[in-house]
This record gives C-alpha cells, sequence and structure tokens, in this order.
C-alpha cells in the first residue's frame, strides 16, 4: 500500500472531519470492485435463468381455443357481426374495419368454395339484406344464444359464461342465415384455417387480427379472472403461474385500481402524468418538501464514515503539479 | 516509492506503476477499464471518501444492468420468440433477461433513494434528476413492451386488456395496437432503448461534469 499518507497535506483533512461530520478529502475511486459485482451479477443472472426461469405460459391459438370451447366461438362470432364484441373497440384502429366482416363474413367468402354450396348462399343472402335486416338477424341469434347459456353461480364479475353449443341446432326464431355463417366460421376456427386466414390477412402484423379475436371469446378473459391477473386482483403486478411479477409496476398498479378514474386510459394517463411531474418537479423544487432530505439528516444512512482506527488512503491530487490541480480533481 | 506532492502530471498519478505501488496490482489489473482506451477518458479517477460507499454505486450497477439486457437482448432477438419461447437455452437466456429487468429497477429504485437522500437533486443538479426520473418512467415503459413481446399467453392477455382500456383512445389516434407483435417486437428492441440509451448517456454526462454533489 501506499506509504506517501504521512507526508500529504489533504491527508490531515481525513482525519479532521467536516462539520457534517463528512470525509470530504478525494481518494482513488474503488472501480475494481466493479468488475467483480458485474461478473458476480452474471452469474446470478444466469443461474436464476437456468433454475428460476420465467413466466412462460403457451400462448392461445384459435384452434385449441375453439375445439375446447365451441359454444364461446359462436358466441363471438355472433357478437362481432351484432358489434358488441370487444373487437368493436378497436374498429378504428388502423386497418382493422368492422368485426363482423373481418372475423365473420371476410373469411367464409374467402373459404366459401371449400365450405359448400348452403355457406355460399347464406354469405349472399347476409350482404344482399339491410344493415337493419343483419342487425336484427344478428341481434335475435344472440338473445337465443342467452337461452342456452347456463347460468353463473357466484362467478367473477368479469367473467362470461359460454353457450352449450351441442344445444345450438336447438335453436328457433327469425335468424335469417346467420346460424349457417356463426357454424361454418366455427368450423373454420377448429380446423386452423381462420387463424391462417387472419394471419395472411395482414402479413406484416404478426398475431394481430388472432389475438384480437381470442379476447372476443369468453375464455380468455375467464382464464385471467382464474389466475388473478384482472383490474380487481391487482393483476398488474402478477405473472401467470409465476411468483415473481413486475412489482415495480406498483404505482400505476395502485393508479389503475384504486384512483377515481385510473381504470379507464384517459384517467391512467393523467393520474400516471401526475405522479410523474410529483417525481420531477414537485418533489425536488417546492420549498419545504425539496428541504425534507436535509431535515432528516437522512445522508447519514448513505456516506461512508472513517471507521475507528482506519486509515484513509492519500488524495492522488495531491501529488499533481499546482497549475494541474487548479483544474480540478482528475 | 514516495511522491514528493506538487510535481507529477495526471498521467503520472495515475499510471499503472503508481496504481501498483498505491494498491497492489489484483486491484489496478481490475480497474483497468476506467483508466485504459477507449472508456478510460469518460472515468473519473477519484471521489471524496464520503462517497465510498456501496449506496454510491447503485447508479453504476444499474448501468450494468442495462448493459446486461442489451447483450442478452440482442441474443434473443438474434434467434427469436421460436427459440426463446420452445429451446431450453433460449427459455434459460429469456429467464436471465427477466431477472435483469427486475434487477435493473431494483437498482435504479435504490440509486433513486440514495440520490433523493443526500440531496443531489438541488440546484443545477434538477435536470439531471429529472434526466433519471425520465430514465425510470421510460423504462416502465420499455417493460410494458417486453411483457408484450414476449410471446406467450400473458403478452396475449396484456396486448388486448391495455388495448382496452387505453390505446383505443382517440388522442393515441388509433394508430397503434398492442396486439400487433411486430410493432411490440420493434417498439421493445429498437426505439425505445435507443431513447433510453440517449438519457443514460445525457445522465452520465452530466455526473461526470458536475461530480458528485456533496451530502445536505
Amino acid at each position: 500500500m501506499s506509504d506517501t499518507a504521512a507526508s500529504q497535506p489533504s491527508d490531515r483533512a481525513a482525519v479532521e472531519p467536516s462539520v457534517a461530520g463528512l470525509v470530504t478529502q478525494h481518494v482513488r475511486h474503488a472501480y475494481w470492485k466493479y468488475p467483480i459485482i458485474a461478473v458476480a451479477l452474471a452469474v446470478l443472472l444466469g443461474l436464476l435463468g437456468v433454475f428460476a426461469g420465467s413466466p412462460n405460459s403457451p400462448r392461445a391459438t384459435i384452434v385449441t381455443t375453439a375445439r375446447q370451447d365451441p359454444g364461446g366461438a359462436a358466441l363471438a362470432f355472433t357478437q362481432e357481426l351484432v358489434g358488441t364484441s370487444a373487437s368493436a373497440g378497436n374498429q378504428k384502429e388502423f386497418g382493422l374495419g368492422p368485426p363482423g366482416e373481418v372475423f365473420v363474413t371476410g373469411p367464409l367468402s374467402s373459404f366459401a368454395p371449400l365450405l359448400g354450396g348452403d355457406v355460399a348462399a347464406a354469405l349472399d343472402q347476409y350482404r344482399a339484406a339491410p344493415a337493419s335486416q343483419q342487425a336484427s338477424w344478428s341481434n335475435n341469434y344472440l338473445m337465443a344464444l342467452g337461452t342456452i347459456t347456463p347460468q353463473m353461480e357466484g362467478g367473477g364479475m368479469e367473467t362470461a359464461t359460454s353457450p352449450d353449443y351441442s344445444k345450438i341446432g336447438t335453436l328457433h326464431g327469425d335468424f335469417g342465415p346467420v346460424p349457417t355463417l356463426v357454424k361454418a366460421d366455427v368450423q373454420l376456427a377448429q380446423s386452423g384455417h381462420l387463424e391462417q386466414y387472419l394471419e395472411g390477412h395482414e402479413p406484416g402484423h404478426t398475431m394481430h387480427l388472432v389475438t384480437i379475436w381470442l379476447y372476443d371469446h369468453p375464455k380468455m378473459l375467464n382464464d385471467a379472472v382464474a389466475n388473478g391477473l384482472t383490474d380487481d386482483q391487482w393483476g398488474m403486478v402478477k405473472e401467470r403461474d409465476y411468483n415473481v411479477g413486475p412489482w415495480y409496476l406498483i404505482i400505476p398498479s395502485i393508479i389503475h385500481v384504486k384512483l377515481p378514474g385510473g381504470v379507464t386510459g384517459t384517467g391512467f394517463v393523467l393520474w400516471n402524468l401526475a405522479v410523474a411531474l410529483f417525481f420531477i418537479f414537485v418533489l425536488p423544487l417546492v420549498p419545504g418538501l425539496r428541504s425534507l432530505p436535509r431535515l432528516l439528516r437522512l445522508y447519514r444512512v448513505f456516506a461512508r464514515y472513517q471507521a475507528r482506527g482506519e486509515e484513509i488512503p492519500p488524495d492522488p491530487n495531491a501529488r499533481l503539479h499546482p497549475v494541474l490541480q487548479e483544474e480540478g480533481p482528475a | 516509492m514516495t511522491h514528493p506532492a506538487g510535481t507529477d502530471t495526471t498521467s503520472q498519478v495515475h499510471s499503472y506503476r503508481s496504481r501498483v505501488a498505491e494498491q497492489g496490482r489484483f486491484k489496478t489489473v481490475l480497474e483497468s477499464f476506467a483508466y485504459l482506451p477507449p472508456f478510460g477518458g469518460l472515468f473519473k479517477k477519484t471521489s471524496p471518501f464520503y462517497a465510498e460507499s456501496y449506496w454510491y454505486c447503485m447508479g453504476g450497477i444499474t448501468f450494468l444492468m442495462f448493459v446486461y439486457l442489451t447483450v442478452s437482448g440482442v441474443l434473443l432477438t438474434w434467434l427469436g420468440p421460436f427459440w426463446w419461447l420452445t429451446s431450453p437455452v433460449g427459455k434459460a437466456m429469456k429467464g436471465s433477461h427477466y431477472w435483469a429487468a427486475q434487477a435493473f429497477f431494483f437498482f435504479l429504485v435504490l440509486h433513486l433513494i440514495r440520490v433523493w437522500a443526500t440531496g443531489a437533486f438541488r440546484g443545477r443538479r434538477w435536470l439531471n434528476w429529472a434526466l433519471g426520473s425520465s430514465v425510470l418512467l421510460l423504462g416502465l415503459g420499455e417493460n410494458l413492451f417486453g411483457l408484450l413481446a414476449r410471446g406467450d399467453w400473458e403478452s396475449q392477455f396484456v396486448a388486448m386488456h391495455s388495448d382496452d382500456m387505453l390505446f383505443t383512445e382517440p388522442w393515441f389516434f388509433h394508430l397503434f395496437s398492442p396486439a400487433n407483435f411486430t410493432a411490440d417486437l420493434v417498439i421493445h428492441v429498437a426505439v425505445i432503448p435507443v431513447v433510453l440509451f440517449g438519457l443514460i448517456m445525457a445522465h452520465l454526462t452530466l455526473v461526470r461534469l458536475q461530480g458528485i454533489a456533496r451530502p445536505l
């Protein structure tokens, strides 16, 4: 170690603490610790990656969803025709358009030659009808699906129940061609053709329409509720089937769950902006608040103090030529 | 080895021999990155003794995590979602990336607490406080797009749930859908990281220019 300590004027500062009790003398910064910390953390992260892994629930597909719950698929297609599906909210997004056309009539039109004469005729009948007639048929069918939907008992507030697909042939009413269209679309979904069509419809936007349709189906939200991932379950700070979630989102999560209007898009953004402005402007600039660390003398927790008997290394800059010292410490 | 006070040049004070004499070969070799090209000139060589506590390293460790996230992120992007969702090595790399993000925010919050508690936001340093806060806020956005870019069930659900709540708002001009995996991935691996890197560089530059703030 150095043998220069006794000869350096700046060393005297080391044993003469400042008023605040802080040793302000400069010492050579311990950069040598950083590679050790970096390697230790890299090893730790590697081990965590191997042994703890990360959340990885297999993604949902239209095929599996429609096969597991064809009633939910029928409900989704009908709601898309009526205009009450979740995707109706996406309708204004660039390139999307009406969900009834994107998810029902569009794919059926594309596959009509393969699906047989009934579907082609039903499609022609539906498209030839005025909008009011289309809406009437679709609404009637949606109401009828409700009659074959089991009633929920104490389910979550956001869960939805799917119609019993085995009873779908028992429905009667003024539905026009809608049942034929819906059942044909369920067939497309179960065979995988719908997923192919939607991916091919806009190939530059991977999974875009597929995911939007999956959210129309009740299964995705029901799975989320079952896994505690929705708003009222603090889903923002959770991961499916994994204990360590994004804990650092706790402030947006509190905003989203607890604060008035936080559940809406505009409210959520405004509250987050308010928190950001508080951090950036209010906390460091407002008199009184900005003095809090000084009043509480919090620096004592964070500063390094000279331990009893500890020898403080000399300031390397003390060896510099006076002209260089005037330029400030290197 | 002795040095008369006030006679040396900067290169002599920080020369390899001089540092070996001060602290031994092991530490001197380890700290080479802060003394040798190409990055040596960027590092200030001394700091006040009171700042030689681990609390003052939290910002540096946060930056280390950013570097780790960048390297692991480049590897993940190179081999793609099919690799990181199905291959055991890919899953481990994704897990490591996930934990590095956890560590990034952990150390960033510790750094934030230290900076606030020592009053290092005062005067002209407020600008750097604002830059650091921006890194935190943009980091949270980067995290959201990382979640969307994972390509698993959670990505699908969060895409639609956040879309339902947020991106259907008219002031987003209906130009973006988080269900669009292509856009999510590009935003996560290219757009936000570039801005984050710029903010971090500006933050580090100001730290270098303004030095360490003396506690209140």
